[in-house]
This record gives C-alpha cells, sequence and structure tokens, in this order.
C-alpha cells in the first residue's frame, strides 16, 4: 500500500512512526542519490556514503522539506551538500599535496549494463562527458536531464535561481555537446586506423 | 542499438535520460540499517548555542564602553596623584568634640583633605586669635586633642569619572593567531564553529599588558556551496598576563571577518612546499579596560602539510591576524 502513496505521504507517515514508509522511500530514490554521487564523485563507496549518511539526515531531520519544493529535491539537496563537502575535502588536499589548482579530473562512472544495452559505445562517451562537466554545471544537468527534476525543483536543490539554472543547462548541453562529438570524431579515427592496419 | 541526435535539447536529454543511471548505482545499505543508524545518532545540536553565543559578543561590543571602570584597591599612589578623586557628598568628617557647624559647611574636601589636619605649635604661640567663623576653632593645648577620622564612602557608580587606566591614545600593534577546528554544525572542512588560542602582542604605551594571551571563539556559518565568501562574526576574550606584572586583563573583542572562499582569486595561494594559504581583512571592535580600540588587520589563514611518514594529512585550519590597534574616542 504505501508504493501508492508520493513522497510527502510516506514522510508524513514515517514521521508518525510508521517505518515502512521510509522503507518505501528509501527503496524508491535510494538508487538514483547514490547514482548522482557516483557521477558527482566517481566514488562507489564514497556514493554508497553518500546515500546513507542523505537517508539517515531525511530520518533524523525535523526540518521542512517544503522549501525545497518536493521530497526528492530535498532528498537531493541533502546529497549535494554531501557531495560538495567531499569535492571540497579533495580539493583542499590535493591543492595542498600538489601544489597546483586542478578543476574536477574525475574519471567516468561506468555505464550500467542497460546503458550499454541501448547506447552501445556511445554510453561510455555520455559518462566521460558528464565527468568532464565542471561540478555545478554536472549537478543540473544530472537533476534536470537525467533524475528528471522541474527547472525550480533543480533551482531549490542547488540553491540558484531559475534563470541561473536555465544558463547553467544551456552551458552544460552545449559542452556535452562538444564532448560527445569530439569522442565521436576519436571513435571514427580510431577505427580508420584499424581497417588501414 | 538506438541512436540519439544530440544536437538538440530534446535529442540530448533523450540520450542522458536513455544512460539512466551509472553501473553499482544500486545501494548495499538496507533502510533497517539506516532508520537504525539514525535513531542512534544524538539529535543535532542544537542552533541556539550558537546565537547565544553571537548575541553575547555582540552584547558585549554594546555595552563595552558602558561598563564601569575597574577601580583600585588600593590609594592613590605618588605617581599617579589623580587616579582616586574624592568628592564631597561621598566623604564625611566626624570630629569629637564637635566642632563649631560653620566649619561642616567650609571647605570642600579636597582642600580640607590637602589642609593640615593639626594645628602647628608655633600657630598657638602668641595672643590667642579671636574666634573666627572661617579658621579652626580655638584649641586648648591642655584639653585632649581631638580625634579626627573620615570615613572616606566608596563613590557611587555615577561618580566615577576616572577609570583606573586612562584611556590609551596610542596606535598599537597586534598579533593573534591559533588553530581553528572543524566541528559542530557545519560539515564544511575549511569552515565552522571553532576555538582559536592565541598570542597578542601590543605596542608599548598602552594600558594593557605588552604580552597577553587569549581565547577566541570563532562562529562561522556553513556557506551554501563552494566558491562563496565564507565568514562570520568572531568574538575574543581572555586573561592576558604580562608586564609590568601579572595581572587580569578582562578585554573583549567583537568584530567580522571575511574570507573570500573563491579559488580563482589571489586571495587564495598554495605554495611550493604543500602550504594552502588564504587571506581576508580582518576587522574588529575591542572594549577592554584601556577604552574602545578598533582593530584593523589581515588574517592569514593556512592549512600546513605535515610531513609525516605514510599518506600526507594537512594540519587543521592555523590562523594568524597582524595588525593595527587604534584608539577610538568614547
Amino acid at each position: 500500500m504505501t508504493e501508492q502513496l508520493d513522497d510527502a505521504a510516506l514522510l508524513a507517515r514515517y514521521r508518525g512512526g510508521d517505518e515502512r514508509a521510509f522503507d518505501a522511500l528509501v527503496d524508491r530514490w535510494g538508487s538514483a542519490i547514490k547514482g548522482y554521487a557516483i557521477r558527482m564523485l566517481g566514488s562507489r563507496d564514497q556514493a554508497e556514503d553518500i546515500f546513507v549518511e542523505t537517508f539517515v539526515r531525511a530520518a533524523a531531520a525535523e526540518g521542512p522539506w517544503e522549501s525545497r519544493g518536493t521530497v526528492r529535491a530535498w532528498l537531493f539537496t541533502i546529497a549535494r551538500r554531501l557531495c560538495i563537502d567531499v569535492l571540497r575535502r579533495r580539493k583542499v588536499e590535493r591543492e595542498a599535496r600538489r601544489g597546483l589548482v586542478h578543476l574536477a579530473d574525475l574519471r567516468g562512472a561506468d555505464p550500467s549494463p542497460e546503458a550499454r544495452a541501448i547506447l552501445g559505445e556511445q554510453a561510455a562517451g555520455v559518462e566521460a562527458a558528464i565527468a568532464a562537466l565542471r561540478p555545478e554545471h554536472r549537478e543540473v544537468l544530472l537533476l534536470r536531464a537525467v533524475h528528471g527534476l522541474s527547472e525550480r525543483e533543480t533551482a531549490g536543490a542547488v540553491g540558484r535561481t531559475v534563470p541561473q539554472v536555465r544558463s547553467q543547462l544551456h552551458y552544460a548541453r552545449s559542452r556535452v555537446r562538444e564532448l560527445l562529438a569530439r569522442s565521436e570524431r576519436d571513435a571514427r579515427r580510431r577505427l580508420r586506423r584499424r581497417s588501414a592496419r | 542499438m538506438t541512436r540519439f541526435d544530440p544536437a538538440t535539447d530534446a535529442g540530448l536529454d533523450a540520450l542522458l535520460g536513455a544512460a539512466g543511471l551509472p553501473a553499482g548505482a544500486r545501494p548495499r545499505t538496507s533502510a533497517s540499517s539506516i532508520r537504525a543508524r539514525a535513531a542512534r545518532r544524538p539529535p543535532p545540536p542544537s542552533p541556539v548555542l550558537p546565537a547565544l553565543a553571537l548575541f553575547a559578543v555582540v552584547l558585549a561590543a554594546l555595552v563595552g564602553p558602558l561598563a564601569p571602570r575597574m577601580i583600585p584597591t588600593s590609594g592613590p599612589s605618588p605617581a599617579t596623584p589623580t587616579a582616586v578623586q574624592l568628592r564631597a557628598p561621598a566623604a564625611t568628617v566626624a570630629i569629637d568634640p564637635p566642632l563649631p557647624a560653620t566649619l561642616a559647611t567650609a571647605p570642600p574636601l579636597a582642600s580640607f583633605a590637602s589642609a593640615p589636619a593639626r594645628v602647628p605649635p608655633e600657630s598657638l604661640a602668641g595672643p590667642l586669635p579671636a574666634a573666627d567663623e572661617r579658621t579652626l576653632p580655638v584649641l586648648d593645648p591642655a584639653a585632649p586633642a581631638p580625634a579626627l577620622t573620615a570615613e572616606i564612602a566608596a563613590p557611587s557608580p555615577p561618580e566615577r569619572s576616572a577609570p583606573s587606566a586612562p584611556p590609551s591614545t596610542r596606535v598599537a600593534m597586534f598579533v593573534a593567531g591559533g588553530v581553528a577546528t572543524d566541528f559542530g554544525v557545519s560539515k564544511g572542512p575549511p569552515v565552522g564553529p571553532g576555538l582559536r588560542g592565541g598570542l597578542r602582542v601590543r605596542g608599548p604605551g598602552t594600558a594593557s599588558p605588552l604580552v597577553g594571551l587569549t581565547g577566541e571563539v570563532v562562529v562561522l556559518p556553513d556557506p551554501l556551496g563552494p566558491d562563496r565568501f565564507s565568514g562570520g562574526l568572531e568574538g575574543a576574550g581572555g586573561v592576558s598576563l604580562g608586564a609590568p606584572a601579572a595581572r587580569l586583563d578582562l578585554a573583549w573583542t567583537a568584530g567580522l571577518r571575511g574570507m573570500p572562499d573563491v579559488p580563482s582569486t589571489p586571495q587564495r595561494w598554495v605554495l611550493p612546499g604543500g602550504a594552502f594559504v588564504a587571506t581576508g581583512p580582518a576587522v574588529a571592535a575591542s572594549f577592554g579596560r584601556d577604552g574602545p580600540r578598533l582593530r584593523v588587520g589581515l588574517a592569514v589563514q593556512a592549512r600546513l602539510r605535515l610531513r609525516a611518514d605514510g599518506p600526507p594529512t594537512i594540519s587543521p585550519w592555523v590562523s594568524a591576524t597582524v595588525g593595527l590597534e587604534l584608539p577610538v574616542a568614547p
């Protein structure tokens, strides 16, 4: 029965003492939160930690989720902040270690078997392009295009205005297009070399 | 295999949507263990405490100039003859046997206190002067000397016109520093509530000790994300020990310290040795026993690479502030 309730009703039930409602929320959004964290951080282990911490905070929090528009936007807000903490810690450590400021140099996440079946070689290119984006562009593109949040929800989750989100989304799409085109050109070049041999 | 055309926004979004979640996105931790972990976790720290700390700092800043000055318990030394000023209403003089009533209204206490308490013997020679309301009464040498007692009442607060130490008018240098730890409500590594201890060095000529120890409570709000300005209200207070003798110096400061947190700005550098340094302006108001003063300086924060065996570890934020303390007219 809990499967038929929307997120807000599930959260209300959980806060009323129904633990199964919380389990349903985790089932519904757990993979999305972890998938988002994998792409933001490039690490499955750290993404698992982010997933757990996000729902621990959601379970313990008594604050209103309404300020974020929807429960899922609220969950992504928590996950995003946790990811930012990890990225900042990494950046500081990396800067101190190498003496240089680097932008994100993430290795792309591995595409899922389903994505490979649908997209073939393009799946790896998509992951590489997502990983090459700056974090502020990557998070907007992921929330909007992959996880299906509305512009308003995305703006609430990342703490920016809707016009800012639109602008960053536009930039992120253009950059992904560029990177996909470059990856296709490289693939064709490799293919030509192989056939020439 | 389906091909998507990423040339259009809709095609690109469809492509990204088809990519779905990456491999390994299925969580390994069960919902029940998350619930158990949430139940074990202590409730989040109340925002009331940081708010109270801020309130205390602001209150100190506001009330500081109005607070009563410290009064030394010992009497004035010859070098500081005006350190304690006695006023007539605050002092009463009782003379036994009672003097003529005219005396009680005659001299103000300041001049009375400096007048000789005894009539010099030479003045007793010769004919006794006629009784004059404006002179001391005629004393009979055979009679017992009148006992002169002075009762000095503590001045009431509105009459405290002189502080124990006059407000310094000189510009002093200060150096303060310490280590800020990351804990509490903020999980962001570079910022968060912290404690700092430091050394304060002040220039000569000020009423405060030359060298003192300070403790600071730093409250920095959690910024919404990276590349934002991070800053906050800073309060300092503590016990200073210093020259010329160890003494208690209750002083407190309050002010805003801002630290730009944008990697692309020149305020942050990474030194070749691995130190990560950030600088920013520091402005604070100080209210101490030597009057209100304005602290203007340069704050330098650094995280240092600790060269130990094994993987390198990064130190907590080490901060130092160097600047000038300028007197502010109360």
